[in-house]
């Protein structure tokens, strides 16, 4: 998460004056009461402090971060806290070792020993609650982003299947049957065959991730075929698929999107709807394109913006199936119209 | 009574035989004509001045409210749609009928028999549809396309094609390049229905697309001229180029 810099440097000031300039206060302190020297009491207990405080630092770079894959919470806090004990004993009687014969401070033993003792029970405590509310607070915090992010899962399956059963599409493809049935009733019975295989499909497909080419492509030629049927003649595709990939693994409900952009949005000012479909390999990697001679997007056309749109959907879903994508490509075509985009790698897989 | 004679628009083949096979069951219509485009509609609509349309809205070219903002006098119109939340929102709030595809034949009758009682109250309908179509505005959907007159004909504009509207005798011109073509339409009423992301009023009698702007050039007492991509130069006057300069950030 990115921090602001203010609170950043607000957090530093905080740090060093509740790890290190306390402490270092109370050390001093307890062994001024110790010593009677008090200055140098003072120096050494910054010492103390200091001396502490590397240890926890070199602590937490080199042993924590191995402690962070324990599986059980408590068991790591327990670890933490005794490692933190620990460090006090240690840095403390170094310290203190040091700073004695340093300044040559005589030491009243009993009065050290309490003061020792007390220094290494307290402040553990005091930090070690501080750092068991951080824990539980984060832990807290994890637990909300996680139900977070379960949430948008759900929400992007139910628009991903939104987007499939285009309503718009659906209903009118069923005005369409509604009068084929008096006028043409064997193309009312297969476009009702399309429409209960493109469900299907649909419905399997929002379970399985990847599917072989073929599928993809009969399920759009299912989607063409009752297209067809409501705009005749004026619905002109041109197809050219490698026959050598028919069984590359590619993410399922992927392509029909593209298509079905094409079709509402390239129709050209007479009505005529002229598509271009590709898959091909190019350069190693398997290159979806559908291209339309309509008015082409708007210069405002944003994918980010455009809400409930099919094609900022197979945008998301390239991002989220690959980790090297550039995910959706929009392009003009030439002389007119517009050409989208996806690439994929061969395996299917990311 | 004589029947209603009833313009059917929509660009499927299929939608519009349904039409025609279930208004050819009530006796108190007659359909005269058939228009598979919003272009074709408005072309079709001026000449025979039917009684009523019934018109679909998702159509290429122009939709069906660039239809209705096409129309000088628009008759009762009935919206036909397969799905389209805005829509049906705007036609709910303005009380206007609508259909929705597959749509049963009591339905298209009760819509059918409504229109007539709007034709015996001879009703302005271009009042009721104004409204609508600020509706859609509101909820950011504007036009994008302009039926513009072009002598006899219909031509579509894309607005984002289009460089300035202005009003020249009364009339509200449409200037794209060097031809200028007249819509029926007021300025003030072009000004809510076009993006003002995109349409810029720059005094009492001009709207200028933002993205025609080539150059603001500083004229006397604090007003402006505009020069736009295709050379033409406009006024700005003092109070549009202070809200201009907040707009280009310049």
């Amino acid at each position: 998460m990115a921090q602001e810099p203010a609170q950043g440097r607000s957090q530093i000031v905080r740090r060093t004056l509740t790890e290190i300039l306390l402490p270092a206060l109370g050390f001093g302190l307890g062994v001024g009461f110790a010593t009677q020297a008090y200055l140098f009491s003072l120096v050494t207990g910054l010492a103390i402090s200091g001396t502490i405080y590397v240890l926890y630092r070199l602590d937490l770079l080199l042993v924590r971060s191995h402690l962070y894959r324990l599986s059980r919470d408590w068991a790591r806090v327990g670890l933490e806290m005794a490692f933190l004990l620990l460090e006090h004993l240690l840095g403390a009687s170094l310290a203190l070792l040091v700073c004695s014969r340093l300044f040559g401070l005589r030491i009243v033993p009993s009065a050290a020993w309490l003061v020792l003792a007390a220094m290494v029970v307290v402040v553990p405590v005091i930090h070690g609650t501080d750092m068991a509310l951080r824990f539980y607070r984060q832990m807290k915090e994890t637990e909300r982003q996680e139900e977070q992010l379960r949430a948008l899962a759900t929400q992007a399956e139910l628009t991903a299947l939104k987007a499939q059963i285009n309503p718009h599409f659906l209903f009118n493809t069923l005005n369409t049957i509604a009068q084929l049935i008096h006028t043409d009733s064997e193309r009312a019975e297969a476009t009702i065959e399309r429409l209960a295989e493109m469900f299907r499909y649909v419905l399997a497909g929002s379970e399985r991730e990847l599917v072989p080419l073929n599928e993809e492509l009969a399920f759009v030629n299912g989607y063409l075929e009752i297209e067809r049927a409501r705009f005749g003649d004026r619905l002109r595709v041109r197809r050219r698929v490698d026959p050598q990939i028919l069984h590359v693994p590619v993410p399922s409900l992927i392509l029909q999107p593209l298509v079905e952009n094409a079709v509402r949005h390239g129709q050209g000012s007479d009505g005529s709807i002229n598509l271009a479909l590709h898959v091909e390999v190019v350069a190693g990697e398997l290159v979806m394109s559908v291209a339309d001679r309509g008015r082409g997007m708007p210069s405002s056309f944003r994918l980010g913006e455009s809400a409930g749109h099919g094609l900022r959907n197979v945008d998301e879903r390239m991002r989220k199936t690959y980790r090297d994508t550039r995910g959706l490509e929009i392009e003009d075509n030439e002389p007119q119209g517009t050409v989208v985009r996806i690439r994929m790698p061969l395996g299917g897989q990311a | 009574m004589n029947p209603m004679r009833a313009v059917i628009v929509d660009d499927e083949l299929p939608a519009r035989e349904r039409l025609r096979r279930l208004l050819a069951e009530i006796e108190t219509v007659d359909v005269v004509g058939e228009a598979d485009s919003g272009q074709r509609a408005v072309e079709l609509v001026e000449t025979l001045s039917p009684d009523l349309v019934l018109l679909d809205i998702q159509m290429p070219g122009l939709n069906g409210f660039e239809v209705i903002e096409a129309l000088q006098d628009p008759p009762p119109v009935i919206f036909v749609t397969a799905y389209d939340e805005f829509a049906i929102r705007a036609f709910d709030v303005n009380a206007l009928d609508y259909l929705l595809k597959p749509y049963s034949r009591e339905r298209l009758a009760q819509a059918v028999g409504r229109a007539q009682e709007l034709c015996g109250e001879d009703r302005d309908m271009g009042a009721s549809f104004g409204p609508l179509l600020e509706t859609l505005a509101s909820e950011g959907r504007y036009v994008d396309r302009l039926a513009v007159r072009d002598g006899e004909r219909i031509r579509v504009l894309d607005v984002e094609q289009v460089d300035w509207i202005d009003v020249a005798d009364e009339r509200v011109l449409v200037h794209v390049g060097d031809e200028a073509y007249q819509v029926r339409r007021t300025l003030t009423e072009l000004e809510k229905r076009l993006d003002p992301a995109r349409f810029f009023r720059t005094h009492r009698s001009a709207l200028v697309n933002l993205s025609k702007i080539s150059e603001v050039i500083p004229w006397f007492k604090g007003s402006h001229k505009l020069r736009l991509s295709s050379g033409a130069e406009l006024d700005l006057s003092r109070a549009q180029a202070r809200a201009l300069r907040k707009l280009l950030e310049w």
